[in-house]
């Protein structure tokens, strides 16, 4: 059954909100829910991705539980010094949703054998549809998604440390770009390389190289020194933090800007030519 | 035929051209400097005691247009190598007319001589006018005496072992704020000087005089400025006549012989109310004494500027027994250390971290939730809502608990000690407030103008702080106090109150009666008397209420004597371990410390008693605070009481 043919048998609601539940229920099963997962280049609702959030959401709880603040909160009044329970949570997180979505990105959750490593096969709605249409959207989703289960560990670290709202959206942002990066990163890889040992080994290797040469020659870009960034303006005000976060975003929307055009020119070699 | 310019002429001719425009520019923005005069003075007679409250004057002349600006003093502290330095800038509005000639005054804390004091005048941002006044030359450590009068220099202490500074002073260098006279030992002040003094400078007197200042001041001729009302407010005297005399047998005592004078020599017959005479001659008295709060009046009846009073040979024994009158310097019974209270205002902050084992356990219950609500899924059973009501509530919860957990931007908590002298009204307060600030912005307290300064705390760490400004403005004054996150800083502040605190101490040797009459609208808690080394707890006194303490002196030996070996358990005693909230938790912390300070530097006497008493104040009656900045506040009452004979 395609998804057009499962758009056309949804049952509908009866009332005036018949229209709007229909455009809202074709659109989850479009991006979310997908009638057809063994062709989803990461399947939301995958037992692998299930139990990936699984261990997520677990460490996540040890690392928050292990780095709450053991003193009184007086202690790191009188030393000026601000708790790293959010800075050490927040990396954590960052680290977890760069790979999670990285992997996503490299079609290691597709559903299908993995021993098919015939790169020149179509096997998921990402490559065979307008990338800007489908792909994007659904990237950008997914990674709002799968960020929400550890919503909680980020709140219970930021009341710890007394974050502001404003900081912690801006951690959120941080850890939302950089992760949306890794996963149009692994889908390059992915349509250049397919499902082979060289592209896995080579979206890891881009990813680490370009953390150890931004953390050395210019921090600003470098997500894990952002965050940073956030815990060290506590102690010794960083009077060019929100400098360097406009630095980071800039360059990280010009990034995925253009990856998402170099993935754009290789999904639109595979589109049926009209 | 026109020739061209040869290269040669036209480089000379851009050389002097450039020349000129450079000139006309520098002789242009010399002019724009010129415009503004600056004059400044310090202290009294250009001296000034460090680590003292100070006036500081500064006088503008305008020859230009019409100036809108701030004026700013900046007074550095610390030590580069130690990197402690910090600055306070004091700043007011100017409002400059075209040609004119204005005088700001100024309150400065000068920690220390070494760092120039910068002055600015600013408009619009732009710095107009920059100077620095270098304070090598002015300070001195030794508190001041300042003598005013129609005659220069009068040099009345001259005892060698003396530890303050006399000084000859003119009428305008008195301050118009009250702590300007912080460095001031006592006002020597002749009668005829009284007019030359503006309603500000005799208010800032009175009220110094009410927070422990020591004025003595003498009579002469020109005793009808007394008759004046603003005179009235700071001291009420009824002259009631003028005698001549040529011998006064009072003064026999500071120099053997009586004061004996060929010519005349004019004594005031006064009666001043509320005043106890100290010296008379035949009924007048030559010296009266009037307490005025937590301070003191002498009066002479005569001119102490007088050629005959200051050629006779026992004037120097004459003003060192008038110092004994002088009231103590130091309010406090107790002296507690300040590093202690402070210690104690940051361990006792309300604000607590959330609890881990709570932490711990909604972890699990989440963890759970999570594990179920993705089986559901992978089962197909995407429409479980029990399970999904579960999983979303620990997400929304914990975003809601976030909100409640999250602490205001700056707190505040503030510890005031009172001091009370027996049945003195008046009530000397030394204040700490500790900022306590999780985010990095500016805190703004506004006060009627106090003695607030930023003190140097040995807890913050070694950071280059950013200014904390004290900005006067119509009898107001604001402090911008920038902070960082996670960060403490300490001020202090000190002012008289007037409280109706009554108390009466009567025995008869065998039974103690100590009757306490609370009229204040605060309740007076966990009360504690300390009588003879020992302590009892008296509970509280209720406001509106009286308390009447009874017992045997026999029957003292029941209460546990104050040692240096039971102090720690009598503080535990006193305050349970487990305090909750500020006001216990301060008290628990510091009473170590109270009863230490008790036993070591407070002499207890027979014929007095000490009262210790905890106050809750309301929020607000200290000054206005900006809005949606917690306030923590608790007071001690130290209070001696002294007896009345019984009857």
């Amino acid at each position: 059954m395609t998804l057009k043919d499962r758009q056309e048998n949804t049952t509908y609601h009866s009332g005036k909100h018949r229209l709007s539940y229909r455009k809202l229920n074709s659109f989850l099963e479009c991006f979310l829910i997908e009638a057809e997962p063994q062709k989803s280049l990461a399947y939301l609702f995958a037992p692998s991705m299930n139990a990936s959030l699984m261990g997520g959401i677990w460490i996540l709880s040890a690392v928050t539980l292990i780095f709450l603040p053991q003193k009184e909160l007086h202690t790191y009044l009188f030393k000026n010094e601000a708790p790293v329970n959010f800075l050490i949570v927040s990396q954590f997180l960052l680290f977890g949703s760069a790979y999670l979505n990285m992997i996503c990105g490299h079609g290691e959750f597709i559903l299908e054998d993995k021993r098919s490593f015939n790169k020149n096969s179509i096997s998921t709605w990402e490559e065979s549809k307008n990338f800007f249409k489908y792909g994007l959207i659904k990237f950008l989703l997914h990674g709002f998604i799968l960020l929400i289960p550890f919503l909680p560990f980020i709140m219970i670290s930021a009341a710890s440390t007394q974050m502001p709202w404003n900081e912690i959206v801006r951690g959120m942002t941080i850890i939302y770009s950089f992760s949306l990066l890794c996963r149009l990163l692994g889908f390059t890889t992915y349509l250049v390389w397919g499902q082979g040992l060289i592209g896995y080994y080579f979206v890891r290797l881009i990813v680490l190289i370009f953390l150890g040469s931004s953390f050395y020659f210019f921090d600003s870009i470098n997500p894990f020194s952002q965050i940073y960034g956030l815990y060290q303006s506590s102690n010794e005000p960083v009077t060019t933090s929100k400098d360097s976060y406009t630095v980071y975003l800039s360059f990280m929307v010009i990034m995925s800007l253009l990856l998402s055009l170099f993935i754009q020119l290789l999904v639109q070699r595979n589109l049926p030519q009209e | 035929m026109l020739h061209p310019i040869q290269p040669p002429l036209m480089g000379h001719l851009k050389k002097h051209c450039l020349i000129f425009i450079i000139t006309i520019t520098t002789a242009l923005s010399s002019a724009a400097e010129a415009v503004i005069l600056m004059e400044s003075s310090i202290g009294f007679s250009d001296t000034f005691q460090v680590r003292k409250w100070t006036p500081f004057s500064v006088t503008l002349e305008n020859r230009g247009k019409l100036i809108y600006g701030t004026l700013q003093i900046v007074v550095r502290s610390g030590n580069e190598y130690k990197k402690n330095l910090a600055e306070s800038v004091y700043q007011q509005k100017v409002e400059l007319p075209a040609n004119s000639r204005k005088k700001y005054q100024f309150t400065l804390f000068i920690p220390s001589s070494v760092h120039p004091l910068k002055i600015n005048l600013l408009e619009n941002g732009k710095n107009l006018r920059e100077e620095t006044f270098s304070l090598k030359h002015h300070f001195t450590e030794k508190s001041m005496v300042l003598i005013l009068g129609e005659k220069g220099n009068s040099y009345l202490f001259k005892q060698p072992a003396d530890f303050s500074k006399p000084l000859s002073v003119r009428s305008q260098e008195l301050p118009e704020s009250w702590f300007g006279y912080d460095g001031v030992d006592s006002v020597v002040l002749q009668d005829s000087v009284l007019k030359n003094l503006n309603k500000p400078q005799l208010e800032a007197l009175a009220q110094w005089i009410q927070n422990g200042g020591f004025l003595i001041l003498s009579g002469g001729i020109n005793y009808s400025i007394f008759a004046d009302e603003k005179i009235k407010n700071l001291v009420s005297i009824e002259v009631l006549g003028l005698k001549r005399v040529s011998r006064l047998d009072a003064l026999q005592e500071f120099s053997g012989h009586a004061f004996e004078s060929k010519s005349p020599f004019l004594i005031l017959e006064t009666r001043i109310p509320g005043s106890q005479p100290l010296l008379t001659e035949n009924e007048i008295p030559l010296v009266a004494e009037k307490t005025s709060g937590a301070g003191r009046i002498l009066f002479l009846s005569f001119d102490f500027q007088s050629s005959l009073f200051q050629g006779w040979s026992g004037n120097a024994y004459f003003w060192d027994w008038l110092k004994k009158f002088q009231p103590p310097q130091e309010p406090s019974f107790i002296k507690l250390k300040e590093r202690d209270i402070l210690h104690a205002l940051v361990t006792s902050i309300s604000a607590e971290f959330p609890a881990s084992s709570l932490i711990f356990l909604f972890f699990i219950l989440y963890g759970l939730a999570a594990r179920f609500f993705f089986m559901k899924i992978q089962n197909g059973q995407r429409q479980n809502i029990l399970i999904s009501g579960v999983f979303g509530s620990c997400i929304l919860g914990s975003i809601i608990y976030f909100n409640f957990a999250h602490l205001n931007e700056v707190q505040h908590s503030r510890f005031t000690l009172l001091s009370k002298h027996g049945q003195s009204r008046s009530v000397h307060a030394q204040q700490w407030v500790a900022v306590y600030s999780f985010s990095e912005t500016t805190d703004y307290i506004e006060t009627e103008i106090q003695p607030f300064r930023l003190l140097e705390s040995g807890y913050s760490k070694d950071l280059k702080s950013e200014p904390f400004v004290l900005e006067e403005e119509n009898q107001q004054q604001r402090l911008h106090l920038p902070t960082r996150r996670w960060s403490h800083q300490f001020l202090k502040t000190k002012s008289s109150h007037q409280q109706t605190l009554d108390a009466l101490v009567s025995g008869d040797g065998e039974n103690l009666k100590i009757v306490i009459e609370n009229q204040t609208s605060f309740d007076i808690k966990n009360g504690l008397i300390y009588y003879l080394k020992r302590l009892i707890r008296i509970g509280t006194i209720p406001s509106k209420k009286r308390k009447i303490i009874e017992f045997k002196t026999n029957q003292i030996n029941q209460y546990e004597i104050l040692k240096a070996d039971t102090i720690g358990t009598m503080a535990s005693a006193l305050m349970p371990q487990n305090a909750h909230g500020f006001f216990n938790k301060f008290q628990r912390n510091l009473m170590e410390r109270i009863l230490d300070s008790l036993w070591t530097n407070y002499s207890p006497k027979k014929d007095s008693v000490l009262l210790i008493g905890w106050i809750k104040p309301d929020s607000g009656k200290t000054g206005k605070e900006m809005s949606g900045v917690h306030l923590d506040q608790i007071a001690m009452l130290e209070w001696e009481i002294r007896p009345i004979p019984s009857p």
